[in-house]
């Protein structure tokens, strides 16, 4: 499969009172055409950000991006000139928000702004780019889209806003979608509506997408390839199959065991020890070594590397050649920390 | 939307007859009464007094006074106690000499603030926003009196051109370019002054605006599908920072009134705010009734105005 994005040792560092704080620290990822990237991980681990590098969107300041290069169709996009990077934005790779409510411009009707990079990027007049507009929205499944255009954001619910942002983003058919979280703040039957019409507009256009989420549930339904986000790293990475059967991070493990399963009501639920580091005074060695029970004295001293495990299955633990679940639950056994017997098996 | 205008017309007129009583109470309620004045004028007698208080409706009861005093202000029979010439008459002209001032002072707060605030706001940080950071606070410190003196000396020294007045005595039979020329010199320094220390307030409300907007989300947004940074701040951000300001413009247009007192005294320029400052001392009640009926009016239209503005700005408050 062709890779479209790469992104390799990306290095974002957020200046604070405390510090520099490492946002993004050495990110590998990969994006095959066609194909959803699922990018899980905990609040605060860099995912947004990560997702704002590719786009260069990062405020700065207090955000520098230090290190590493974004590759797409062989360009560099950490080096192009601003004008170059203003005719990818949108046009090529485009981003939606995790909120739909203020994403949108308060003061400018959901046509003008869906006109705007439609006129932007393909050089179309205003009653062109009307008649585009009215077809993405009516894809997008707005009822009444001629109607709506002329509507104002706080005329509009959530979802809808976010099916607006969704049409506003494909509108000049661009090869990747960043969906930062979309779906957080909307509620649970708009959810499954939203994915579903992601889904299904990319099987129509095959673009990809990169799809950024702590929702594994989703992950599994939406993407092909998953990458586990830790501390500001990717800590595994591979194809759904990878994670979702075969996990060999302490992390992973340590998340999907977390997840409460139907008809185990009543039995404690397994949670992570501990909390999520502070990116301005990271752990020195392994990151996620102070919580996991696999901890040795390698792990003080020398950060585990992304390394490959099999074929396109990659995490970074100095044991992950001999961690898997079966490992895992024994060891959690032993811990007292319970795990169920059918999950992921 | 136009039921919203009817209603708050009325809720206006209601509000103003209000106004009118109060402000015509307190005007009474003052210590002192106009027929005191000059009580060691030898050729003022008690017959006078009486007289006075007569012919001026003095001696009737207040409700028939206020009675009096509207009817005369509506019909236009109002007259100034002081010399006896009608009330809307002396307003008017004096009106018309601070409405110059309040209009060149007015443009130049509104279209050097903007420009000097947004600019802050995206350069925060920068040698631009903290110059014009210190300039603002060294203006909004130093009393306006004293910054006039200052550029008085500075202007009547260095360049040698009268500033005191609205014109040069004795340049009637001049030629038409030399009074213009005459008139707009005299107008530069008044104007710059009241420009000034609105500027400087204005300029860093605009800054806090601009840079509460450029962090929301739809800017980033904005961003997002491609547009330029110029083309986000001005288009997306502007409008939305606009909204606020459209309160305020509201409110200027009773500055026309209480704006220049001090600005008029200084450069003896006879204003309505100085036309009120007199009243007051002169006890001059039709006149200073009616520059306070006028504020008034001046007031409640100005946020009648930015009502309207709002409507048509902001999506959200459309009814």
């Amino acid at each position: 499969m062709e890779t479209l994005l790469k992104i390799s040792n990306l290095k974002v560092c957020f200046d604070t009172d405390d510090g520099p704080a490492m946002a993004v620290d050495g990110v590998d990822l990969e994006i095959m055409k066609g194909t959803t990237l699922g990018l899980v991980g905990e609040s605060g681990c860099g995912k947004s950000v990560t997702c704002l590098s590719v786009l260069r969107l990062i405020p700065s300041p207090p955000g520098r991006i230090t290190g590493g290069e974004i590759l797409y169709k062989g360009r560099n996009l950490l080096a192009l000139p601003e004008k170059d990077m203003e005719r990818i934005r949108g046009n090529d790779i485009s981003m939606i928000f995790q909120e739909p409510m203020t994403s949108l411009n308060p003061v400018f009707t959901i046509g003008e702004q869906i006109k705007e990079v439609i006129m932007l990027h393909q050089h179309k007049t205003s009653a062109e780019a009307g008649e585009l507009a009215v077809r993405i929205l009516d894809k997008v499944g707005i009822p009444s889209p001629a109607i709506r255009l002329k509507s104002y954001p706080h005329q509009m619910s959530g979802g809808m806003k976010q099916r607006v942002m969704i049409a506003m983003a494909l509108s000049c058919n661009p090869e990747i979608l960043i969906a930062d979280e979309p779906t957080t703040a909307l509620d649970v039957t708009i959810q499954a509506q939203i994915l579903e019409l992601m889904q299904s507009l990319q099987d129509e256009y095959g673009m990809s997408i990169l799809l950024v989420t702590h929702d594994l549930g989703v992950v599994a339904s939406m993407a092909s390839h998953v990458a586990i986000m830790y501390a500001s790293s990717i800590v595994e990475y591979g194809s759904v199959e990878d994670i979702f059967g075969n996990p060999r991070h302490p992390y992973t493990l340590g998340l999907f065991t977390s997840i409460p399963v139907i008809g185990k009501r009543g039995r404690a639920l397994y949670v992570i020890p501990g909390n999520v580091p502070d990116p301005v005074s990271f752990p020195r060695g392994c990151r996620f070594r102070p919580r996991c029970l696999f901890a040795a004295e390698q792990c003080m001293t020398q950060k585990p590397p992304l390394r490959e495990i099999r074929h396109g299955h990659r995490a970074a633990c100095h044991f992950s050649q001999t961690i898997d679940k079966y490992v895992w639950k024994e060891k959690t056994k032993t811990a007292s920390f319970l795990i169920s017997d059918e999950q992921h098996g | 939307m136009f039921s919203f205008t009817v209603r708050s017309f009325f809720q206006k007129a209601v509000t103003l007859f209000f106004i009118s009583i109060i402000s015509f109470l307190v005007v009474y309620l003052a210590p002192g009464k106009p027929s005191q004045i000059d009580p060691l004028n030898p050729r003022f007698t008690p017959e006078d007094l009486v007289r006075y208080r007569k012919e001026f409706n003095l001696d009737k009861p207040l409700h028939v006074q206020y009675y009096l005093y509207y009817k005369n202000l509506f019909t236009g029979q109002l007259k100034s106690w002081k010399d006896n010439r009608p009330v809307m008459g002396k307003i008017r002209e004096r009106v018309m000499n601070s409405l110059w001032l309040f209009i060149v002072g007015t443009l130049i707060t509104w279209s050097l603030s903007f420009p000097v605030g947004i600019s802050a706001a995206l350069r925060r940080g920068a040698f631009f926003d903290r110059f014009s950071t210190f300039l603002a606070y060294v203006l909004i410190s130093i009393p306006g009196f004293f910054f006039a003196y200052i550029l008085i000396q500075l202007v009547v020294k260095v360049f040698n051109v009268p500033v005191i007045g609205m014109y040069t005595f004795g340049m009637a039979q001049a030629d038409i370019i030399y009074r213009v020329m005459d008139r707009i010199w005299h107008m530069v320094l008044p104007s710059i002054l009241m420009a000034l220390g609105g500027i400087a307030l204005l300029s860093r409300y605009v800054r806090a605006q601009m840079l509460e907007i450029i962090h929301q989300d739809y800017i980033r947004t904005a961003r997002a599908k491609g547009l330029s940074a110029d083309a986000v701040y001005y288009k997306h951000g502007f409008r939305n920072a606009l909204l606020p300001f459209i309160t305020m413009f509201g409110l200027i247009l009773p500055g026309l009134i209480g704006g220049s007192v001090i600005i008029e005294s200084i450069f003896a320029w006879p204003g309505i705010g100085r036309m009120a400052f007199e009243a007051i001392l002169a006890r001059d009640y039709p006149v200073i009734l009616t520059i306070n009926f006028i504020s008034a009016v001046l007031v409640l239209a100005g946020t009648f105005i930015s009502d309207l503005l709002y409507m048509v700005a902001d999506p959200r408050i459309r009814l």
